[in-house]
């Protein structure tokens, strides 16, 4: 077995929103604790509002926890001294949906990419990181590298500059990324070639990864054999080997989840059958519900779901969180 | 049978800075009474500008340069202004991308209905209220809850089906929604696409999809178009799409979406970019990014041809595309 490059231990995150002692509190992250493997790929699925943009940012450092632990190699990264959380936000990366908000709009693409290699000292001068620059942009396949060197975002399509912020988070040699929705915003006919683009860093580099997305079947397409995990109103629901929860999902929700999945074939789609929810509506996360925070919606609450918060726990060769995981109905796709 | 619709040849452009750029460049489509019509492609490849000139609604600096369009026997693009305020909404109605997001504010949406069915001419408030009431029953909304509601105090997903009975008020015979589920979750858009499956068996009105998601196409459509550079590259009812295309494109849309089933290995991203539409490649838009490109394609633009059992591609070369 693999070391955990990153562990989460019982994290809890909550905003205040407004000011003063009237603010709503919202708890973005309930007791979520989740380890990832040193070069491992494990998709976090949810829809908006469940609190995975949150968790990855706390995965990352750019979030501190309310409570909890994060764990980098085994060391708690909100007790590193200085250089050795240097060290850490260097080997841990992150890149977003929007890759346009994420390039400075009046840089060139290489003054964008040589900034973080001159700052890590990296490379010695500026001539040998052009070269550097040049060698990243080839490997992500934006070539000829001249082409792109002295350009701005906005002449960029796309797929292009979604290319240019993964090359500046590999330019760290990071051992881990989180990759937030990094195709949602990308033509459809490239969303693949990008998702082939960071299995190849994976397998190359050996970096992990860690996909946040709300869609199952791109999941489903870059995660392969890994691990996926599950989740609803910051609470993790169902976590495990991604073949195994797809074709056998335990958790209500995610069964809910994914007989609401449409799929691109007429005739398998219009014999899928939605499972009924009790309620379509997302609850508010300012006041969510007591206990399982899936209990309103769910068909099969039970007295003891509006009262005790679950926690994950091994079951049919995964982690879920449910009180009557035991007694739901198995369900398939069809 | 005479279609409802009918697009022939429509060219819509846009003088940009850069020089004039083809949102719709010859673009022909059929839909008949009653069907579900997907229009698929990826953002750029023109569907928006399509559907806003059926409405000829295309928006400054674009312009309509030729085609015709004829809704129901009548030339579309010939309509006084007065008549083409009579035409939209009551004949063709359309829910835009993100409308859920563009209601007025301030207005509850007994008023937005109110508003809209006097703007077109309908006047008594009773008869409008009654039947907003039967529409957003269908729509599976409660009319005394939602009816006195302000927007922000519904949901994403509840304002899509309002949105979706204010655009069935004066009962058009089309309606036209572009993308819209895009920015709602999952399990809001699958009951979303229930509820339109069912106002179509009610009402029997035609609808015309815009998406550039498979999935969405599978789950809904009878008859899908397929659009690439401004131009539609295949029509076929949906089981000729989904298991006998003969576009390249259309394959190449096919293996690129992911799915929860099937194998991984056969899905494929297609390769190169979506086309420059100021200075498109010469021939056929797709070649360069084509398994299949021969030198003609590279010169000759493809027309949409019949290819038997009303089914039409544009492409040299469709006798060797399969699936």
């Amino acid at each position: 077995m693999a070391e955990s490059i990153i562990e989460l231990k019982e994290v809890n995150m909550t905003f205040k929103r407004g000011w003063l002692l009237r603010g709503a509190q919202v708890q973005a992250v309930v007791k979520a604790s989740l380890d990832i493997k040193e070069g491992e790929i494990l998709a976090l699925v949810g829809e908006s509002g469940c609190g995975k943009t949150t968790l990855g940012k706390i995965m990352v450092g750019l979030l501190k926890p309310t409570s909890g632990q994060v764990l980098y190699r085994g060391k708690d990264i909100w007790n590193m001294n200085r250089s050795e959380f240097k060290e850490y936000r260097r080997n841990a990366q992150i890149i977003h949906q929007d890759s346009y908000a994420a390039l400075n709009p009046v840089r060139t693409i290489y003054q964008s990419l040589s900034a973080p290699l001159l700052h890590y000292r990296l490379v010695k001068n500026r001539r040998e990181a052009r070269d550097k620059v040049a060698e990243l942009l080839q490997l992500m396949g934006l070539t000829p590298p001249e082409d792109f060197l002295d350009k701005y975002p906005h002449q960029l399509s796309g797929g292009q500059r979604q290319r240019v912020v993964l090359a500046r988070a590999v330019s760290l040699r990071p051992k881990f990324i989180v990759a937030d929705e990094p195709v949602s915003m990308i033509d459809v006919s490239l969303r693949l070639s990008i998702l082939d683009l960071m299995r190849r860093l994976n397998e190359e580099f050996g970096i992990a990864f860690l996909y946040i997305t709300h869609d199952l079947a791109t999941a489903r397409y870059f995660v392969k054999e890994g691990r996926i995990a599950v989740m609803y109103l910051g609470q993790l629901v169902e976590t495990g080997n991604l073949g195994q929860v797809i074709g056998k999902p335990r958790h209500p929700y995610l069964q809910a989840l994914l007989s609401a999945v449409p799929v691109p074939d007429p005739r398998k789609a219009r014999t899928k059958r939605p499972l009924p929810l009790r309620s379509l509506e997302f609850p508010d996360p300012t006041n969510p519900p007591s206990g399982c925070r899936f209990h309103p919606r769910c068909p099969y609450a039970e007295d003891i779901c509006a009262k005790e918060v679950p926690v994950l726990r091994p079951l049919d060769g995964r982690m879920i969180a449910c009180h009557l995981a035991e007694r739901i109905p198995e369900w398939h796709l069809w | 049978m005479k279609p409802l619709l009918s697009v022939r040849d429509l060219t819509v452009e846009f003088e940009l800075t850069r020089g004039i750029l083809k949102a719709v460049n010859g673009a022909s489509l059929e839909v008949h009474k009653g069907e579900v019509m997907a229009l698929v492609g990826e953002s750029g490849s023109g569907k928006t500008t399509f559907a806003f000139s059926i409405l000829n609604l295309v928006p400054p600096p674009g312009r309509i340069t030729s085609g015709k369009i004829i809704f129901d026997g009548r030339d579309v693009l010939s309509l006084s202004e007065e008549e083409l305020r009579k035409y939209r909404w009551k004949e063709v109605a359309m829910v835009f991308q993100a409308a859920q997001n563009a209601m007025n504010p301030v207005m509850r949406i007994a008023d937005q209905m109110l508003d809209t069915a006097q703007a077109h001419g309908k006047t008594s408030r009773g008869e409008v209220l009654e039947r907003a009431s039967e529409l957003l029953r269908m729509v599976h909304l409660e009319p005394s809850q939602v009816l006195h509601a302000y927007p922000h105090e519904l949901s994403g997903g509840m304002r899509q089906r309002v949105i979706i009975a204010l655009s069935l008020l004066l009962d058009p015979k089309m309606l036209i929604l572009d993308e819209p589920t895009t920015a709602l979750d999952v399990v809001t858009q699958a009951y979303i696409l229930d509820i339109l499956a069912e106002i179509r068996q009610k009402l029997g009105l035609a609808m015309l999809l815009l998406t550039h998601d498979m999935s969405i196409v599978a789950k809904v459509a009878d008859r899908v178009a397929v659009m690439y550079a401004g131009k539609v590259v295949e029509v076929g009812n949906i089981e000729e799409i989904f298991y006998d295309a003969k576009h390249p494109y259309t394959v190449g849309l096919i293996k690129a979406a992911p799915s929860l089933i099937g194998d991984i290995a056969d899905k494929r991203p297609i390769p190169g970019s979506p086309p420059d539409l100021i200075n498109p490649p010469p021939g056929c838009p797709f070649h360069p990014r084509c398994d299949y490109a021969t030198d003609r394609c590279r010169e000759e633009v493809p027309v949409l041809t019949p290819i038997g059992d009303g089914r039409v591609v544009a492409c040299h070369n469709w006798q060797q595309v399969h699936l």
